[in-house]
């Protein structure tokens, strides 16, 4: 069966690393050597095979995530929960184990919460994508609670998720730990980590902070098996003492006073918090989860998972994701289709007119269908 | 001496501000500030703790400045991820102060 392994952003060529699942390396070495150097018409042919290739790839990744769990359950989730006892210092990180896998409840409120999402997320990853944890092979899933005083705030340290209580004065007490979408929105960061691997600065850092939020998102309404029509489309909902919401993906810049969202790529600035440049993507995979309907994570969701975790690499900007995801979708649902129009519309809504993206380095693709 | 800090970032994306001066806070709570900033070793922290993992999201940043009444003036820049030890109890009670500020 096809898996993702994050190995594959280190292949220098995109070329030799999408071919390298399918063909022996000769072969690959021998497509890319067409591409590079061969008549123009060896070129086209390599292309369009390579297209093909893709066709198949994406399908397999599809079918996979649905063939996977069937298979192999949930026996791999590995969940540990740690009280960090208000300690602020990183190197007292993660503290004390108060809870591991298939262990009995703590009592500790933040605790049990956060085992909870932790394994509603491991299984919305395992379910619906065949993924086995953050990093597909089955890394324990480890998170903080506790962490410092009255801490408004829930990170990802680059190993494990690190919990604050919240001080009832911006954040609502044990709401970080309660809420689902933040946890899915923390591990994704992880996700990303192990995939894409996306800068947390500038436009790759935008990025990397939108897929969290799609995700985690997605995470909510699967759980409750929410259409995009019955959704709230707000990250965060109930956090915040003086706001609605962290976040609207909807109509981002309007979930609470200090919301400072964007949605469209004319407002973009490099010294932008990511936080809020990622308002762009947000609103993208919205409008086009709205345009196509059903359920955020059957289609539209696909699209974005492929993307981040095949397509996109540390340095992609916001034009790039838009690119891939209009170009995964063409693979996936056929080119013209429903998918690939309400993403294409999408991505023009937040300001960036999405192109085929390049798919080889140094060459100008020209596909001749023949 | 005048105090200012600053935290911004996190999974909000918030910032907060607070500026101190220790000649209007009550003498014990001097005391108590000027003992956290001994234990921090303020003033031979670099401007900059260093860059957090990059793999890391969602962290607050913080920024520090101590200015004393006889101009000697220190900035500490700083984040969830690299926060020196000895330097998080003075980051806590800056943190209260915010709160404190807006309850
Ligand atoms: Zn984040």
């Amino acid at each position: 069966m096809y898996e993702i392994r994050h190995r594959e952003q280190k292949w220098p060529h995109p070329i030799i690393t999408i071919f390298i699942y399918h063909f022996p390396c000769t072969t690959a070495a021998a497509v890319e050597h067409k591409i590079k150097d061969g008549s123009a018409e060896q070129r086209d042919r390599a292309i369009y095979t390579l297209k093909i290739t893709q066709f198949i790839r994406g399908q397999r990744m599809a079918l996979a995530g649905l063939r996977g769990f069937a298979a192999s359950g949930l026996a791999e989730m590995r969940r540990e929960i740690y009280d960090i006892q208000n300690s602020q210092t990183q190197t007292e990180l993660p503290g004390r184990l108060v809870r591991q896998e298939s262990g009995g409840e703590t009592g500790d409120l933040d605790g049990d919460n956060v085992y909870n999402n932790t394994g509603s997320v491991y299984e919305f990853y395992k379910k619906v994508f065949n993924r086995n944890s953050l990093d597909n092979h089955g890394m324990p899933m480890v998170s903080s609670v506790h962490f410092a005083r009255d801490f408004d705030n829930a990170f990802w340290n680059g190993r494990q998720m690190v919990y604050g209580d919240g001080d009832d004065v911006d954040f609502e007490k044990h709401k970080l730990a309660e809420l689902l979408d933040v946890m899915g929105h923390e591990m994704t960061h992880g996700v990303t980590n192990h995939t894409s691997n996306l800068d947390y600065v500038g436009e790759s850092g935008g990025l990397n902070e939108s897929m969290s939020d799609c995700f985690g998102v997605m995470i909510s309404q699967w759980t409750s098996n929410q259409t995009v029509d019955a959704a709230h489309w707000l990250i965060g909902e109930g956090l915040m003492t003086g706001g609605n919401a962290l976040r609207s993906m909807r109509d981002p810049g309007t979930a609470n006073p200090y919301d400072d969202q964007i949605k469209n790529y004319r407002d973009y600035r490099p010294d932008m918090d990511v936080h809020t440049s990622s308002g762009i993507a947000n609103y993208a995979f919205y409008l086009a989860c709205k345009s196509v309907g059903g359920r955020s994570w059957e289609k539209i969701g696909k699209v974005w998972y492929i993307a981040n975790t095949a397509r996109l690499r540390h340095n992609s900007g916001f034009q790039d994701a838009a690119n891939h995801t209009f170009d995964v979708a063409g693979s996936l649902f056929g080119e013209g289709s429903l998918e690939e129009n309400a993403i294409f519309n999408a991505w023009r809504e937040a300001g960036i007119d999405a192109e085929k993206p390049d798919l080889v380095a140094n060459v100008r693709p020209r596909i001749i269908m023949r | 001496m005048r105090i200012s800090f600053e935290q911004s970032g996190g999974i909000a994306g918030l910032s907060k501000k607070i500026n101190l001066d220790t000649n209007f806070l009550p003498s014990s709570e001097v005391q108590v500030v000027q003992s956290l900033i001994n234990t921090s070793n303020f003033y031979d922290l670099p401007n900059n703790t260093g860059q957090p993992n990059p793999d890391a999201a969602d962290y607050l940043r913080y920024k520090i400045t101590l200015e004393s009444d006889n101009g000697r003036k220190h900035t500490v820049e700083t984040t969830d991820i690299t926060t020196p030890a000895g330097l998080s109890p003075f980051i806590g009670y800056l943190r209260r102060k915010i709160q404190e500020q807006r309850r």
